[in-house]
């Protein structure tokens, strides 16, 4: 059985040591209660004696210890462990009660006996000593800490130092440049502490021109080259270095081009679809007299990249999709109904709530829309232009669902990885400006827009209906959605690769680092996940159904019971799935919008359309008909009871919707193990096929392997004889071995348990890995709910008017 | 046979539900049990089997262009529309559907008919496999506080409870008949399910006789003895799972609910759950719901909500909850009614078992609870199901929600019930289908009088020789208590169910399935081992060797490898059979072709419904 034990050390962590050791010795005072600091992190406030609230309706569970501010992080250090001390996963970078500055989306100080509270901004005064201070956290936490024993100058100090820092007004004093740059001291800058500062196992960031190349390769995309004439960003500001261009296009004409476009953004070559149709994204033309001109140029160039000479298709984003603020309103409203004010009014009108946010409506617009592209590429054998104003928003999250869709390879942990690196990193998604990570003006506020949260969505979307297609599980979906409240990766820090480059730059030059051979600071990229997750904990990330390329273990005889089964499934009567059909593709409403902050004419989609079954639901209906295979193409079903609620991400902190014992987490936990078995069994089929060292039945079991069912084992169906163990097969037991042992498992059967008979952990719930507990503590004053003092809605939509008002 | 018209129509069109564009021909039968479409394109041929019990109805709409539509709606969800050429044979069909689908005579049932070929000494194993009385054993009764009663033995206390009822030790003769008389039909407090750890009882009867004052020392007697037979609680919880004001509407029919005043001890609750016709009303909305044509995100959000149903299933969980609360953390006993208590009081006592035992969350267990708590505890299922013509105000989804009930907890806690959605779904059509005695009548009286037993055949051994399909792979044995979070949010549409026959509708990659497939294939890998292991034993001359020379293959072991595993998505009465299915692999295994009988018609459809389907069986020594 697996147990909750310390991990050993793998490897020589250039972090402190962790805050959860402290709590093994008992005997340290209160004041020994200090901050551990990361490498560049300095202490601007703190406070003692300081309450965290833990329960909703009573104090008896609160903790008390340290609030600290740091340049970094909002600290709580308390040597008082919470109540029901559930399985937790340790982050390296944060400690238990920390919250990362950046994360903090509003800072709430009350005074209860004055009956006053104020949202503090940057630079804002307090009239009155706090008695309470809330933190919203934009991973939709909600903290509370009591200063009732504190000393109200040091409680006023460390939330005026919460409210400044956690609203830098410029991106150099994001934490990121201090804890990259300390690391730059004393090194020589090859390599930062013995991590290779461009991040993770084999990511490629597409920084260069050989990760394009092999991405040409992978994709067979002949016809495309990569091209330089960005190089320095000369040409474009939003644009990467490199990227790759339609073959036929000389450099010369791009740079002629490339003033046409809105950023002087030249078309971007996404991605190549086997039958040679390519999807490219692309930005308006600015300048109205060539836009027909170089419309024509373009596209010319793409057929003839094409091996057919197929025709291109033009999909317009803009007016298809709800715009960066109506996603921007609908998370607004989402939280509003998941986090601060559930379940007491709304007992009746969940799920009247739940449509009135149009969350799920959006989620399903670019699923749709997603689907028609595929369609185009896949059915048409038709390249498709995917058209956007500034190509730097919708785009990301289109291009990257039709790729999950169409390629298997992104549907692998290192394959989703490099896509959401092309896709959006490297094609300029303003990761700065939609996450909001500087001081908030009524400009700035415009900017935000949760779309890479909408895009995980849509691949969490995609993971529930096909279970077994992923890598990686919804735990690593939610992890990489928290990673960008942490201000230290290049993946969330920048609005595009230039801003990175110029940024590194100029810091390191005010601060006279001497670079090495870079020519700009070397932030790490969140691929790296050892940088905040023991190998242990990176293993929640594995899927346990996953079916890799070739993974025979479940293929040679489960899958062929798995598709007869589609197929009597599909062989209806009818023939033909009709709820699909209309639910699916015709009739594409159009997202009537309600409290659109941006009204937009938009055409009425759907005239042209013949009201029988259109090409592309034929192709839809068709594709339906036949079983899924987990490494082709994966169209969602878009009805809309196939949608739910992302309920791990959205809820996961919520008290009262927490399943103990339950949800499923324990569903992962039983798979675990399952796979863990087989794989067991495997291995001893191996050994037993593989040595002949007069093994007894009740001989030594083999060394255990854990292996998922990705990367594939591909056990050697060897012919069944006794013959003795070659040296190299040996050599390549091992190497596979070594091979495996990133994709285990994190759940494991233990060699003394008796197989079959696992308990479930107690500490498994709805909730797991996250725990709600002190996470979300939204009750106000003597009960009454926080939504109603701070007037509801406007929590979380503008500091301005709240402060206004609450005064 | 002599409602039948017209036994054959041909060139009858199947209307895809949404678009008229794509419609398939075919062959309409009838039959005296089943309703056949066949359709034949391509050299495959597609078979719909509808039993006429399972439809609820048909209707006639206006005469089109292109011949009459019909359109026939089932209780199993399922829905149908046809298009007639002639209008004659039109009103031929429907008439005769309309006859068929509503028999009038108890007789004229399928389970009078069905002939599932087993012989009598199977057919009497298979009414016995479930014994209530092994149940009540299990409980570790009888004991000190609980014994059984005689007084019920002919039906004469009460015509709709079961002759053997568990009453308490300190209740007299007297106090039970008295309070029988103080009841609603004589439906007195009995015991449902006895919780040994903590010595709680969970009891059930109908409306107290109350009216506004009246009092009956008999039935106090008898809530005091129910209370007394539990030492670890000072009181007991009388659960009234009706909404209050329907409560004091019964007042004034000089029916109602226990004055607390006048119960020593006892603490009175109200459960909220609304009544039989609201729920029918409901689940319509629902189905309006689950067949519109391109619902959007709101329509369907809102329709939803609209509907109810969710919040129907909410109170019947929380009601589930409640119990199992009062049992575990209070060890108070409680005693559990609505007005007739068997419908509501039905749904919550076997919820409350579900919740507190693990052993219902076994399929055997389910089985038992049902035949406890629904068929021997008199709910109607003559009436609720609407097997015979009949009024249709009686008619009501009340053991379809407790089967939802059951799947909105397997959705909460994937790992504690040993059965699949598959389990629960066959159950749910077996109840209307009339195939097998079970679920036929309306109390046990009635059962005796039509001789069920010795008449029709029981379904759960049926079931249970299925039971790999049915088979939960993340089954866990361990299991304590469920506690269910009954939050709204987490009630979600049981597309399963209600969507059952949009083949559209079900998820494309099943998780189920493919964990079915995992596990045996585990079990697979276990057998070869060993065999491996017994071969190198042979080998080494440790073990003498049984199966001959090691080189000959062992017969044994390919046997086991090739267990057969019957396809998984049957249907109930909804049969496709591929016939020379060209381009699909029907080499690879034993794919179901019998087409063939398609015209003969069989009396029986066991031998269609369950196709015998080989699994690929691997050899490792290839």
């Amino acid at each position: 059985m697996f147990s909750v034990k310390p991990l050993k050390p793998t490897f020589k962590s250039y972090l402190p040591p962790l805050q959860t050791d402290l709590k093994k010795s008992p005997q340290l005072t209160i004041r020994k209660l200090e901050a551990k600091l990361l490498p560049g992190e300095i202490v601007v406030n703190e406070a003692n004696f300081v309450r965290k609230c833990i329960g909703a309706d009573s104090s008896q569970d609160d903790l008390w210890g340290k609030l600290i501010c740091t340049n970094f992080k909002v600290s709580f250090i308390t040597h008082n462990s919470l109540p029901q001390q559930n399985f937790k996963y340790v982050h390296r970078l944060l400690g238990e009660h920390d919250v990362p500055l950046a994360c903090v989306e509003q800072v709430v100080t009350v005074n209860d006996v004055k009956g006053k509270q104020k949202v503090l901004g940057s630079n804002k005064k307090l009239k009155f000593n706090p008695t309470e201070l809330i933190l919203y956290c934009k991973d939709l936490r909600i903290l509370r800490f009591r200063f009732d024993q504190a000393g109200p100058e040091s409680a006023k100090k460390v939330c005026l130092a919460i409210a400044h820092y956690s609203q830098p007004a410029d991106p150099q004093l994001l934490f990121g440049f201090e804890y990259v740059s300390s690391r730059y001291y004393g090194s020589s800058g090859e390599r930062v502490n013995g991590v290779d500062p461009g991040g993770g196992q084999q990511t490629p960031l597409f920084d260069r021109p050989s990760d394009w190349d092999r991405e040409i390769k992978r994709t067979g995309a002949s016809e495309w080259r990569v091209c330089s004439v960005n190089e320095g960003y000369t040409i474009s500001p939003s644009l990467p270095e490199y990227f790759v261009v339609p073959a036929s296009l000389a450099d010369q004409d791009l740079k002629q081009y490339a003033c046409s476009f809105t950023g002087q953004r030249i078309p971007l070559w996404c991605w190549n679809h086997p039958n040679g149709s390519a999807l490219v994204r692309m930005s308006s033309i600015s300048d109205p007299q060539q836009q027909r001109k170089l419309d024509q140029r373009i596209c010319s160039a793409i057929t003839k990249s094409h091996p057919q000479r197929c025709d291109v298709f033009k999909s317009d984003l803009d007016k298809q999709l709800p715009n960066i603020q109506e996603v921007q309103a609908a998370l607004v409203k989402l939280r509003q109904i998941c986090v601060i004010e559930p379940f007491e009014e709304s007992e009746e009108k969940w799920l009247s709530s739940l449509e009135s946010s149009r969350w799920m409506d959006y989620v399903r617009a670019f699923l749709r829309h997603a689907v028609e592209v595929v369609y185009t590429l896949e059915g048409k054998h038709t390249s498709v232009i995917l058209l956007e104003e500034e190509d730097r928003d919708l785009s990301c999250v289109v291009a990257g669902l039709v790729q999950l869709m169409l390629d298997p390879h992104c549907r692998s942990l290192l394959g989703f990885q490099a896509l959401v690196q092309k896709e959006w990193v490297m094609a300029g998604h303003r990761f700065l400006d939609r996450c909001n990570h500087l001081k908030r003006n009524e400009e700035r506020r415009k900017e935000e827009s949760p779309l890479f949260l909408l895009f995980l969505d849509c691949v969490w979307q995609l993971l529930n209906q096909y279970p077994s297609a992923f890598e990686f599980t919804e735990t690593y979906l939610t992890v990489l959605s928290d990673s960008m409240w942490i201000p230290i990766f290049s993946t969330f820090l920048f609005n595009c690769p230039k801003q990175r480059a110029e940024h590194s730059r100029d810091f390191a030059r005010s601060r006279s680092i001497r670079l090495g051979q870079d020519q700009a600071l070397r932030f790490p990229a969140v691929w790296d996940w050892s940088q905040q997750f023991s190998p242990k904990d990176q293993t929640l990330f594995n899927n346990p159904l996953y079916v890799g390329k070739g993974a025979t273990c479940v293929q040679n005889g489960a899958v062929k019971t798995f598709k007869r089964t589609k197929k009597s499934y599909s062989s209806t009567l009818r023939g033909l799935p009709p709820a699909l059909r209309n639910g699916q593709l015709s009739d594409l409403d159009t997202l009537p919008r309600r409290n659109s902050l941006v009204l937009r004419l938009r055409p009425e989609l759907g005239q042209a359309r013949e009201p029988c079954e259109t090409p592309c639901e034929r192709f839809v209906r068709e594709r339906f008909s036949r079983p899924a295979d987990p490494q082709g193409m994966l169209l969602p079903q878009l009805l809309p009871s196939h949608l739910s609620l992302w309920r791990l991400y959205f809820l996961r902190w919520v008290p009262e919707a927490r399943i103990p014992h339950g949800g499923p987490a324990t569903a992962f936990h039983k798979l675990s193990l399952l796979v863990d078995e087989i794989h067991t069994l495997q291995s001893r089929l191996r050994h037993y096929n593989t040595s002949n060292s007069t093994p007894t039945p009740t001989g030594p079991p083999p060394p255990a392997p854990s292996l998922a069912l990705s990367p594939p084992p591909n056990p050697p169906q060897r012919p069944h004889s006794l013959s003795r163990p070659q040296p190299e097969q040996q050599q390549q037991q091992q190497q596979q071995q070594q091979q495996q042992h990133h994709g285990r498992m994190y759940f494991r059967t233990s060699s003394s348990a008796p197989a079959g008979t696992p308990s479930t952990p107690d500490y498994l719930s709805s909730s797991f890995p996250f725990s709600p507990e002190g996470n979300l503590c939204r009750r106000g004053l003597l009960g009454t709910p926080l939504s109603k003092l701070l007037s509801g809605a406007r929590i979380w939509l503008s500091t301005e008017t709240l402060a206004n008002e609450a005064l | 046979m002599e409602h039948i018209i017209t036994p054959k129509v041909e060139h009858v069109k199947l209307l895809d539900r949404y678009a008229t564009k794509k419609s398939a021909t075919g062959t309409l039968y009838l039959t005296a049990t089943h309703l056949i479409y066949v359709e034949t394109s391509n050299n495959t041929r597609q078979e719909t089997w509808i039993l006429h019990h399972h439809i609820s109805s048909v209707e006639k709409l206006p005469l089109s262009t292109s011949g009459c539509p019909l359109v026939i709606r089932c209780k199993t969800f399922h829905q149908l529309h046809l298009l007639v050429p002639r209008e004659r044979e039109c009103q031929d069909v429907y008439q005769s559907l309309l006859r068929l689908s509503q028999p009038v005579k108890l007789d004229e049932l399928y389970a009078f008919l069905y002939n599932p070929n087993q012989n009598e000494e199977e057919r009497r194993e298979g009414w016995v496999a479930v014994d209530l009385a092994a149940d009540f054993r299990r409980m570790g009764l009888p004991n000190d506080h609980w014994e059984t009663t005689e007084l019920n033995k002919e039906y004469e206390m009460c015509s709709t409870y079961p002759s053997m009822l568990w009453v308490p030790k300190g209740a007299s003769r007297a106090t039970i008949l008295g309070s029988a008389k103080f009841r609603s039909r004589g439906r007195l407090p009995v015991l449902s399910y006895y919780h040994k750890d903590t010595k709680a009882a969970i009891c059930r009867c109908s409306q107290p006789l109350s009216g506004f004052s009246a009092r009956c020392l008999e039935d106090e007697q008898m809530l005091e003895a129910i209370c007394q037979a539990n030492p670890n609680s000072p009181f007991m919880y009388v659960v009234d799972t009706r909404p209050k004001l329907n409560a004091l509407a019964n007042r004034a029919a000089g029916k109602g609910y226990e004055n607390e005043d006048n119960y020593s001890n006892i603490r009175f609750n109200f459960q909220a759950i609304e009544n039989i016709h609201v729920m029918r009303n409901s689940l319509q909305k629902l189905l309006e719901v689950c067949t519109m044509k391109s619902p959007s995100m709101s329509d369907h959000l809102t329709g939803l909500e609209n509907s109810g149903w969710l919040r129907h299933i909410k109170a019947a969980m929380d009601a589930g909850v409640f119990l199992a609360k009062a049992v575990t953390d209070e060890k108070a006993s409680v005693l559990v009614h609505c007005s007739d208590g068997w419908d509501r009081t039905a749904q919550v006592c076997s919820m409350a078992c579900i919740l507190l035992d693990p052993y219902y969350r076994t399929m055997k267990g389910l089985m038992v609870l049902i035949e406890k708590e629904w068929i021997s505890m008199g709910h109607k299922f003559t009436h609720r199901c609407g097997h015979l013509d009949g009024d249709p105000k009686e008619v009501s989804p009340v053991f379809t929600q407790f089967v939802e009930c059951v799947w909105q907890l397997t959705e909460q806690f994937p790992c504690v019930f040993e059965f699949n959605e598959r389990f629960l779904i066959d159950i749910h059509d077996n109840v209307f289908a009339c195939q097998y005695g079970n679920f036929l009548g309306n109390c046990q009286k009635e059962r005796k009088e039509m001789r069920l037993q010795e008449r029709t055949f029981c379904l759960w051994p049926f079931l249970l020789e299925r039971e790999n399909q049915f088979r939960n792979p993340l089954y866990k044995r361990k299991t304590g208590p469920l506690r269910p979070n009954t939050l709204p949010l987490h009630f979600k549409l049981w597309c399963g169910l209600y969507n059952h026959y949009d083949t559209g509708m079900h998820p494309k990659q099943s998780v189920l399935d493919r964990l079915l497939s995992l596990t045996q294939k585990k079990s697979e890998g276990e057998k070869h081992m060993l065999d491996l292991q017994r071969q190198l034993a042979v080998a080494d001359g440790i073990l003498p060797d049984p199966a001959g020379p090691i080189g000959v293959p062992t017969k044994q072991c390919s046997q086991s490898l090739s267990t057969p595993t019957p396809p998984l998505n049957q249907s109930y009465g909804d049969v496709n059979c591929l016939k020379n299915g060209t381009g699909e692999d029907t080499g690879s295994g034993g794919e179901c072709t019998n087409g063939g009988q398609a015209e003969h018609f069989p009396d029986s459809d066991s031998d269609l419904t369950v196709k015998t389907g080989k699994a690929v069986s691997v050899n490792f020594q290839e």
